[in-house]
């Protein structure tokens, strides 16, 4: 028995394991104790905010999407899972995409924006750097939450990042995230530059947090000083407009304009770093290219005045005439839209595969975020995507100008600009309107100049105006054909709560409407 | 006798016994247990022969033998593996008087061979002349030669295997003789973890799969297919019948876990998988079931262990075996889309303007009579896009084996070749596989050997199958596969500028997107094994497995990709610009494991038997990948990386872990009466956080062996030859989740654009949980196994509660944390209850053998926790979830009622609003909550997606020769959940319409339950609901076999020594109402759909030589 145990007991001494055998480490991966150590890693780490909003289609990967649940667009019925049930008035608190989708893309950009700005402190960097990606992080996250103003109206604000089993906090209401918004957008202000040299090009500016603020001081109609911070952003002196109405869409070299406070940056091919908005937006005419998701309608191209004369043409002095329907019309028509008679890529539009056949189609294909030039694959277009340009700051101040004081000469002034732009060229407003009258002349004049932009679908719920754009709308195609009959009830200014984040926390109630 | 005497010597081996006053019977016994041999003698021979005192230290068989008989009037000899004990004969001293008898007639030479019913050579029979001396042994071939035999005398014949027989010569000298086998259920060696046990010993449940004699001759790809309907308790489910994906999923008493639920399964020792093994190298597969048999492997236990043994070589003649056969396959259930163009068209109008009066038709009438009244079918087809991708299969396997051995090596060798070529065209697989097993003595206290296997796997198939079944509804049967015109290919697109402009050719992806991959594996195992004391053996095993899988995904280039409109002979999709493209993937795994037991087994007096194991193990894994992707290649032919020409990018990862454990056994037995035994381990992994590397896994048994006790022998209850009872109680574990979860990681590639460079950008993605740990599953099991009516009847009974804690679930997680993936948290327990039973009876009727066997598993699955608030709603679709007193993975969703009949129905019926206004024709749900609205809380539990019966049946009959066998298996009380392109009453132009739709509500048919067909987005009909749920139950004839030896007096004269033909149909009748693919599938939605199962018929021959 005593050999057996000796046995034993060489055996085990023999065979056991070491302790560090169990402890293993990825390669591929940093863990949290060896990252935020240098600048490099803040760097790195402001880097994947900013990743945030190239990448969740969301933010705005797809954004103009929402124009084809305005009067500007229509969804191809083939798509017709997401925002085409929101133009159908089906909008649900169990919809995954968009509603649940956006929610979550939102919050991780402020999760990554408060990781940042919880770690940077202690980073032992350059105080100057430290202060511009706190600045940085401080914007990104702001512009988060007016983006989440924007749709689902108060949402709770976090300040940082949640530790698992932490409570949740319940919403916090629209006017105290756009306080909220305001004031990260002055403090980051502190700390960004006006501009940035060429290796930093893309990154936030001072331009950026005000015109951030300007929107969002817009969206909580404090008019007076919504006019101030577009004001602030004009006297920085560093945009104008940019002449190449077109090809700031379209072409990588009017990247980075003159016009430009904030866009997202791609660069393709093969960087894993492309937009995919020309992969859906193109045309269906090959099957691994464009996916022709929406469509501008005919309302919006009967909403381009006629050059001429600055007239809408269901105005009889417009000069406009039924046979030649689309000649002689404001210029940002076929700058934002490709119709019959044009060309795409040097293909006639009758060549163009626009379902002609199958009823399927309204007949003309959006120009704006489309690549002009092959080379590149799907969703791997080079093309930035614009958030903010100095078009948008004229046209605000003016909307708040006229607002807050009424049709004075700077609100003229402002709008002039944006219509007499190079390349566009539209007769200036005629003086002596009222506030009202001013008030619809501005809103026509973001329609058309942001047409396809995004924004239209969050001015019209700001406006107020959307049920009655939107309620009843028969949509038809370029024969006349019905294509579909839209719904906008009252509930749908905001999106609901996604029904999945009630179910976890508790605290957060529903927007009126969806229960 | 020459040859008994080489043979003897061949096979000597040593004695070790001392012992004093004791029966020779027990000499003989402890002879044989050290040697293997079995003696055979008359006991009246050796009933004179006393007590004997013997002294035996590590001698020679043969001197044992001369040994212990030294003095007695008794003789030996060794006959094969039989020593046969006889009186010496004594020489009378002659005397004058002759005999007066007359003389015998002369003696007769008889020549014989002796097979199973299986027709199989039967060595080491006995052979011997009744009332004689003379005798004889079958050699390997089964082939016996008695010399100077009485004509008329009658011949014995006896074996450990087969039930003895005789048979008057009658003045044959010829015997061709087919012998039953032995009902030795008694004997029976189970494998268990880190040793082997005698069934009749296990106090835990341990299902054993009998590989050589049931599975002989099946087509089987993977050994997991293997396990379908033999074995009670195992679920099997073959998910695919995709060349080379033969693998199915094996679930042993239900689903445990909400992670990976796959059994672990160790080859030889080392944990693998089942398709790393060439299925004709398989000597044993043992299924270790509950937690006292299994909790030897501890922390990766709690799904149930698989442990599979190969063969090895024997001592004797070399023995070379050849099996091949070849056959064809066909699908067993495919979707039927309407193929008339004509009744197409008239359909899509008839929805469309259903959908909206306004509505202009889609197809005008000129284009219908144009297909009405065409001829041309070229220019006017009406195809079935289901026949143009899916075609006959075939198959075909060769292999051949080698085993060999001598007194000190051992070996087997085999090689294997198979081929499958799928239903669906462009599909392929090849498998070469080799084996090398190998044993060798060092010296007698020393053994050491080696395995070594190997495969090379090469499958062709189009990029991707899976996807390409589901696309392949997206197209119509108004467009032509393909023509070739003037040597030039083109694929078709529409035929009319009516049909979809978005309607594509499957075809063309199948044949111009191609996803050729490579599977190299090779294993390497070396072991030794002293025997250090008497009673101690300390073995040492090291393995290495590498395995290096690569694939390619191409795509061609160019004007092949066009679609064409043939009738106006131009393109109507143009793709020319699309450039070529090459995705390539290597990943590599090495897998090393040492782990080393020691085995001590005593017998303290006659009564107490003691066997104790102690192990250590160390598992090392680390795997990692490489891909990288170029475009824009110069020709369809150079699909390498180095010929492509832009946009070239690369990526790769890896990840480790490790394994470290420390386990033993104590089995205890009193008189074989009294069984008790305990198991524990103690493994540390790295898949935790330091503070939660170990755990610790106890399990114990025990059994009672009642048919041992006196009074029951006593009772006279003689068909009864074995009545055990058993419990046990043990705790296992799961740790099956991926690397590194309890870590905070920083992802790379969350980059970004500055100045027109990239940027790297690093974040967390998935918050992290230091405090997760083990999963523990305690299972409770309650179970007998009966042997009655002289062995004929074999039963056993389980009843089983298997208990999961802790089960590592990622909780669904608010936004409010970013969106981050959630981590993992102990939260779930989840029960399985259940019993199982199965029997095996054989018999035989005069030259006609029978066998029956069938097995029984009811299994009840149920979430006893689950902390997640509210309810896990889950699934491709939101069909399913996690709730506390359902199944896991229950469907759920809304309750169908049939469909709204008229506008009346619809305004009386609760307010239905989930997705869109309501038309005659849409389904109705019904008010669960009764409050009047329809929405997300009138859903309800749909029914389950495990089954809750698992069953298998076979039948086997034998005559002369000729065995016919049949296997059944089948699953009831399952659901599945079918709805997807192919299945749907959601329309789109350009996609197929599948048949069974075509009974869908209309105006003209109100009284369909089948919702109507529209190409509205009304959602409110495919919302997840009972309609989509279909019974998934399903009887299987899972293989029908009928095999046929030739007699052995027709190969006498060759080289062969055994020659079987045989014709097998595997899967040829099902038996379901499920409207799917096939109801075997494994995943739950259906909605990524696998190539269907296939029916496979072949022709094979067996034959050794």
């Amino acid at each position: 028995m005593k050999k057996l145990l000796f046995i034993t007991t060489i055996f085990f001494a023999v065979t056991g394991c070491t302790k560090s055998f169990l402890n293993t480490t990825p390669s591929d991966q940093v863990s949290d104790g060896s990252f935020w150590q240098s600048d490099a890693d803040a760097i790195a780490g402001i880097t994947a905010v900013y990743d945030q909003m190239q990448h969740a289609y969301q933010i705005y990967g797809f954004i103009p999407e929402t124009d084809g649940i305005t009067p500007n667009g229509w969804i191809w019925s083939g798509y017709k899972n997401g925002y085409s049930a929101i133009a159908e008035g089906n909008l649900l608190p169990t919809t995954t995409t968009p509603v649940a989708d956006k929610w979550t893309q939102l919050y991780n950009g402020i999760y990554k924006a408060n990781l940042a700005m919880e770690k940077i402190p202690a980073v032992n960097m350059d105080g100057t750097l430290k202060n511009r990606l706190l600045g940085e992080a401080r914007f990104l996250r702001a512009l988060f939450y007016y983006n989440l103003a924007d749709y689902y109206g108060g949402v709770p604000i976090l300040r940082h990042a949640l530790q698992l089993g932490a409570p949740l906090p319940g919403r916090d209401s629209l006017a105290d995230v756009l306080k909220f918004v305001e004031d990260e957008c002055d403090s980051a202000a502190l700390s960004l530059p006006v501009s940035y040299g060429g290796a930093d090009v893309g990154r936030a500016t001072l331009g950026a947090a005000l015109t951030l603020k300007c929107r969002a001081l817009l969206l909580g109609k404090e008019y007076d000083k919504a006019a101030a911070a577009a004001m602030k952003v004009r006297s920085l002196g560093k945009y104008n407009l940019y002449s190449d109405y077109a090809g700031m869409f379209t072409n990588v070299s009017a990247e980075n304009n003159s016009e430009v406070i904030f866009d997202v940056q791609y660069a393709a091919p093969g960087l894993g770093e492309g937009s995919p908005m020309d992969g859906l937006m193109a045309p269906l005419s090959s099957f691994s290219k464009g996916w022709d998701q929406i469509f501008p309608t005919q309302d919006l191209v009967d909403a381009y005045e006629m050059q001429a004369t600055g007239l809408p043409i269901t105005d009889p002095a417009s000069g406009y005439d039924p046979a030649h329907p689309y000649d002689g019309r404001d210029p940002r028509m076929d700058y934002t839209l490709v119709r019959p008679g044009a060309t795409w890529k040097g293909i006639p539009y009758s060549n163009l595969a626009i379902g002609t056949g199958g009823a399927n189609y309204l007949g003309y294909l959006p120009r704006k975020h489309v690549l002009t030039v092959d080379g590149f694959n799907w969703g791997d277009s080079p093309l930035n995507f614009i958030v903010f340009r100095y078009a948008d700051i004229l046209l605000m101040y003016a909307e708040a100008q006229n607002e807050a004081v009424g049709p004075d000469a700077s609100v003229y002034a402002a709008i002039d600009s944006v219509r007499s732009r190079t390349g566009v060229n539209m007769p200036a407003i005629a003086a002596g309107k009222s506030q009202d009258e001013m008030r619809d002349i501005i809103r026509h004049e973001r329609r058309i100049e942001f047409a396809f932009e995004g924004i239209y679908y969050s001015d019209i719920r700001r406006w107020g105006i959307a049920k009655s754009l939107m309620d009843g709308r028969v949509i038809k195609n370029i024969n006349g054909q019905q294509l579909d009959v839209w719904h906008f009830a009252d509930a749908l200014y905001h999106w609901p709560i996604p029904q999945a984040e009630i179910d976890l926390n508790p605290k957060l109630t529903q927007n009126q409407g969806y229960n | 006798m020459a040859l008994l005497q080489v043979n003897a010597k061949g096979l000597s081996q040593n004695v070790t016994y001392s012992a004093k006053h004791v029966s020779l019977e027990k000499v003989f016994s402890v002879i044989k247990q050290q040697t293997g041999y079995v003696f055979f003698y008359h006991s009246r021979d050796i009933a004179g022969a006393g007590q004997v005192d013997v002294r035996l230290k590590n001698v020679p068989l043969e001197h044992a033998l001369e040994e212990c008989l030294k003095g007695q009037p008794l003789t030996w000899s060794i006959q094969g593996n039989t020593i046969v004990i006889s009186k010496r004969l004594v020489v009378a001293p002659s005397s004058g008087a002759p005999a007066v008898e007359p003389p015998p007639p002369p003696p007769i030479t008889v020549h014989g061979r002796l097979v199973n019913q299986r027709g199989e050579p039967l060595a080491g029979v006995t052979v011997a002349v009744k009332g004689g001396k003379n005798m004889a042994s079958t050699n390997e071939n089964g082939e016996f030669t008695l010399k100077d035999v009485d004509a008329a005398a009658t011949l014995q014949f006896s074996g450990v295997s087969v039930e003895s027989y005789e048979t008057r010569l009658n003045g044959r000298t010829e015997l061709n003789l087919t012998l039953t086998a032995k009902f030795n259920r008694l004997n029976e060696v189970v494998i268990v973890g880190y040793g082997t046990q005698k069934k009749v010993n296990l106090s835990g449940a341990v299902a054993t799969v009998n590989y050589d004699q049931e599975l002989q001759n099946r087509p089987i790809t993977d050994v997991s297919q293997a396990l379908s309907g033999m074995a009670s308790g195992i679920s099997v489910s073959q998910t695919t019948g995709q060349p080379g994906h033969g693998g199915a999923v094996l679930r042993i008493r239900g689903v445990g876990t909400l992670n990976d639920a796959n059994p672990l399964v160790l080859i030889d020792g080392v944990v693998s998988s089942l398709n790393n093994i060439n299925p004709n190298d398989v000597a044993s597969i043992s299924v270790l079931k509950d937690a006292a048999s299994a909790s030897i492997y501890g922390s990766r236990a709690a799904n149930g262990v698989i442990l599979v043994t190969t063969r090895r070589g024997k001592e004797g003649k070399a023995i070379v075996r050849y099996n091949g056969y070849a056959g064809f396959e066909k699908g067993s259930h495919l979707f039927k889309p309407v193929t008339d163009y004509v009744t197409y068209m008239k359909m899509m109008n008839g929805i469309n303007k259903a959908d909206n009066p306004a509505n202009t038709d889609l197809f005008k009438q000129a284009t219908i009579d144009a297909w009405q009244n065409a001829t041309d079918r070229t220019l006017f087809p009406n195809t079935n896009w289901i026949d143009a991708l899916f075609d006959r299969g075939s198959v075909t396997n060769h292999n051949l084996s080698i085993s060999s051995g001598s007194d000190k090596t051992n070996f087997y060798l085999s090689m294997g070749y198979q081929y499958e070529k799928g239903i669906m065209q462009a599909t392929d697989a090849r498998k070469y596989s080799l084996r090398l097993n190998l044993d060798h003595k060092l010296s007698s206290k020393i053994k050491v050997g080696g395995n070594i296997a190997a495969y090379y796997n090469k499958i062709n198939e189009p990029y991707d199958v899976t996807t390409l079944i589901y696309y392949s509804a997206n197209s119509t049967p108004g467009t032509t596969p393909y023509l070739v015109k003037n040597g030039q290919l083109m694929y078709g697109g529409r035929n009319t500028d009516d049909e979809s402009n978005n309607v594509a050719n499957p075809l063309q992806y199948m044949r111009t997107w191609f996803y050729p991959q490579t599977q190299q594996y090779s294993f390497g195992k070396l072991f030794g094994q002293w025997n250090i004391l008497k009673d101690l053996v300390w073995d040492v095993n090291g393995s290495a497995e590498l395995s290096n899988n690569g694939y390619k995904q191409y795509k061609l280039a160019g004007a092949i990709q066009n679609l064409w409109n043939f009738q106006k002979n131009q393109i109507t999709v143009n793709n020319a610009n699309v450039p070529s493209v090459l995705l390539q993937s290597s990943s590599n795994n090495v897998y090393l494991t040492l782990y080393s037991t020691l085995h001590y087994t005593h017998n303290f007096g006659e009564d107490h038997h003691v066997s104790a194991l102690a192990g250590t193990s160390r598992e090392y894994s680390n795997g990692g990948n490489f891909s990288g992707s170029i475009q824009g290649f110069p020709g369809n032919n150079t699909w390498e990386l180095n010929a492509g020409l832009s946009q070239p990018k690369v990526t790769g990862s890896s990840s480790a872990n490790t394994l470290s454990s420390y386990f033993g056994r104590v089995n205890y037995d009193y008189k074989g009466k009294y069984i008790v035994e305990g198991n524990l381990r103690y493994d540390g992994s790295s898949h935790f956080a330091p503070a939660n590397h170990w755990g610790v896994f106890p399990a114990f048994s025990a059994a009672w062996r009642l048919s041992e006790e006196s009074f029951f022998k006593n009772a006279g209850l003689s068909f009864v030859d074995d009545i055990k009872i058993r419990g046990s109680w043990g705790k296992l574990g799961n740790q099956n989740i991926g690397n590194y979860q309890f870590m905070n990681l920083y992802s790379a590639g969350q980059n970004y654009i500055f100045g027109n460079t990239l940027s790297a950008g690093l974040a967390p993605t998935k918050l992290s949980n230091p405090n997760i740990t083990w999963e523990s599953t305690t299972t409770s099991d309650v179970g007998t196994d009966i042997v009655l009516l002289h062995q004929r009847l074999a039963l056993t009974f389980d009843w089983y509660d298997r208990r999961t804690n802790d089960i590592l679930v990622q909780l669904p997680l608010s936004s409010l944390y970013g969106g981050l993936t959630a981590p993992y948290q102990n939260v779930g327990i989840v029960q399985n209850k259940g019993w199982e039973i199965s029997l095996n009876y054989r018999d035989k009727v005069g030259e006609l053998t029978y066998s029956v066997s069938g097995n029984l598993t009811q299994n009840t699955n149920t979430v006893l926790h689950f902390q997640g608030n509210p309810d896990v709603i889950q699934g491709t679709g939101n069909n399913s979830v996690i709730k506390q007193g359902l199944p896991i993975g229950a469907l759920y969703g809304y309750v169908a009622a049939g469909t709204f009949k008229n506008q009346n129905d619809i305004d009386k019926w609760a307010k239905q609003k989930l997705s869109g206004s309501n038309k005659p024709g849409d389904l109705k749900y019904m008010d669960i909550k009764q409050d009047g609205v329809i929405n997300g809380s009138d859903r309800a539990y749909l029914g389950s997606v495990i089954p809750k019966y698992t069953y298998g049946f076979s039948a086997e009959l034998g005559y002369k020769g000729v065995v016919l066998s049949a296997l059944f298996q089948g699953i009831g009380g399952v659901k599945r959940y079918l709805s997807n392109l192919w299945f749907t009453s959601a329309i789109r132009p350009g996609r197929e319409i599948n048949s069974y739709f075509l009974n869908a509500w209309s105006a003209a048919n109100p009284n369909s339950n089948i919702p109507r067909l529209t190409t509205d987005n009304n959602g409110d009909n495919t919302q997840a609901s009972s309609f989509w749920v279909q019974n998934g139950s399903f009887l299987r004839l899972k293989n029908l076999q009928l095999a046929y030896t030739l007699p052995a007096k027709w190969i006498k004269n060759s080289f062969i020594t055994g020659l079987q033909f045989y014709a097998n149909a595997t899967n040829p009748v099902t038996w379901t109402k499920y409207p799917g693919l096939d109801p075997e599938t494994g995943n739950y939605t259906d909605y990524q759909m696998e190539n269907p199962n296939v029916k496979i018929f072949t022709l094979g021959v067996n034959a050794s030589f």
